[in-house]
């Protein structure tokens, strides 16, 4: 089943153009990795899709069904979980407990179904505990999988995941990238990161001038340039 | 002591305010400090920093205490050269200075033990509308965000050589740093609405429910209901 449909998408800011006549699909169970560098359009693309910024021309579907105004793009936010590039955005109830309960509440699920739905969800990327921990006091890595829980709590089908690993140590990505891993939905993850968007997607494009590159596995020899490259180690 | 409701806490200190808040003769103001000593045993035990408010909330009193006898008519205590400094004018500025240390005393003990989250939610209990307990989760979430910004324009500045002082300059610097952080407050407002509509935000806030009300809490609000009632009959009489 495709979940999201962008067809012959253009976007752009002041007279310019980011996205150039764009297609892409998302069906269940795929896990899309998108890279490119800083200012390619990567968050505009996600935007976009959400409905937070208007395409100057292009269609998107969300589950079969043409999203053209607020409306059709409400319904669309239940089935797709945007997880924002910075968490601060996303985490704004003052505990834990309350900001992942936020969605299911809007949602008109009762409080305490809303309280054991975010437990749930803070068990799922291993915040058990952290209830009535104070969002701003966290440290960047839980900040991280707190808005993931948020998102989680609203039972999407599939995850606009962008820059999910920003600022963060390579312990707290690798957290990330288990988490994400463990996860059973469709996903469509945005980051500059190669690495981790290996460990996390399937099929990997390239977002590039404007436009989508798959971009194949190609086995390759490579040097590091690196001065701990010396240290025995052994790549995947 | 941390069980009790925090809506029965708001009404409590709400009740007794405005009894002690409208009272004019001094036994009801004297209640009124009691039941302000009395509600310290609800809330914390930091004697040193209550100590401390105490003494910010009186330096304004001490300000009413200078001129307020000088403004009132009647017996002349001292002349400042054409103004009298009156008796009636000086107790009147004591009264008000009762009165307004007894309502500190009182929100000091039943409402500061309330964090924020618990605040909005009695108040969204209570029928507050929910802009107001939205903007108060909100600003409680945010504020602290506005400090780290303005922390870091300011460190920026002085890094690059700003020295605070009295210039045109240092006005203009100022008032750059003040609208830039103004426009990154709009940014993010924009960015955090995003993010709350894209979770199904509607307007209205949702809140996970307050703690049930107890038999402690129907005490609280009698215990209150009877001060405030004995302030009114003792202003009445």
């Amino acid at each position: 089943m495709t979940l999201l449909e962008i067809t012959g998408l253009s976007c752009g800011y002041d007279g310019r153009e980011v996205l150039k006549d764009l297609n892409l699909s998302l069906k269940a169970g795929q896990r899309l990795g998108l890279a490119g560098h800083t200012g390619s359009g990567k968050t505009t693309l996600l935007k976009t899709v959400m409905g937070l910024h208007r395409p100057k021309s292009g269609l998107v579907r969300i589950e079969g069904c043409e999203c053209c105004c607020e409306r059709d793009f409400a319904k669309a936010r239940k089935v797709l979980g945007y997880l924002f590039q910075n968490p601060d955005d996303q985490l704004f109830c003052p505990t834990l407990i309350e900001d992942v309960a936020f969605g299911p509440l809007n949602l008109g699920v009762k409080p305490a179904q809303a309280r054991d739905i975010a437990g749930e969800c803070l068990a799922l990327v291993g915040l058990t505990g952290f209830e009535d921990r104070l969002t701003h006091c966290l440290s960047g890595g839980e900040k991280r999988l707190a808005s993931l829980a948020g998102v989680l709590a609203m039972r999407p089908k599939a995850l606009l995941l962008d820059e999910p690993t920003t600022g963060l140590d390579p312990a707290s990505m690798a957290r990330v990238a288990e988490v994400l891993r463990g996860l059973d939905l469709a996903m469509l993850v945005v980051s500059h990161e190669w690495d981790f968007l290996a460990q996390v997607a399937d099929t990997h494009y390239l977002l590039s001038h404007g436009h989508l590159h798959e971009a194949a596995a190609a086995p390759h020899t490579h040097k590091h340039v690196h001065a701990l490259g010396a240290i025995p180690h052994s790549h995947e | 002591m941390s069980g009790l409701d925090a809506r029965s806490r708001l009404l409590g200190a709400l009740g007794l305010s405005v009894a002690v808040a409208v009272c004019h003769t001094w036994p009801a103001a004297l209640v009124g400090l009691g039941c302000g000593l009395a509600a310290l045993s609800l809330g914390e035990r930091r004697w040193g920093r209550l100590l401390r408010r105490l003494a910010l909330v009186n330096v304004f009193f001490l300000g009413l205490l200078a001129t307020v006898p000088l403004a009132v008519p009647g017996h002349a205590l001292l002349r400042l050269w054409s103004l009298a400094y009156t008796r009636e004018g000086l107790m009147l500025a004591l009264h008000m200075a009762a009165k307004g240390n007894a309502i500190f005393l009182i929100f000091w003990g039943l409402v500061r033990p309330l964090s924020p989250p618990r605040l909005g939610a009695a108040l969204a209990a209570l029928g507050v509308p929910d802009k107001l307990c939205l903007i108060l989760s909100l600003t409680y979430r945010y504020l602290d965000l506005m400090r780290q910004e303005w922390d870091r324009l300011s460190t920026s500045a002085k890094l690059r050589g700003f020295t605070p002082d009295t210039s045109i300059r240092a006005w203009r610097t100022y008032g750059l740093l003040l609208a830039l952080l103004f426009m990154r407050a709009l940014d993010k407002a924009t960015a955090i609405h995003q993010a709350m509509i894209c979770r199904g935000f509607d307007g209205r806030f949702k809140s996970l429910g307050c703690p049930r009300w107890r038999r402690a809490d129907t005490a609280l609000c009698l215990a209150c209901c009877a001060a405030a009632l004995a302030v009114a009959v003792l202003e009445i009489a």
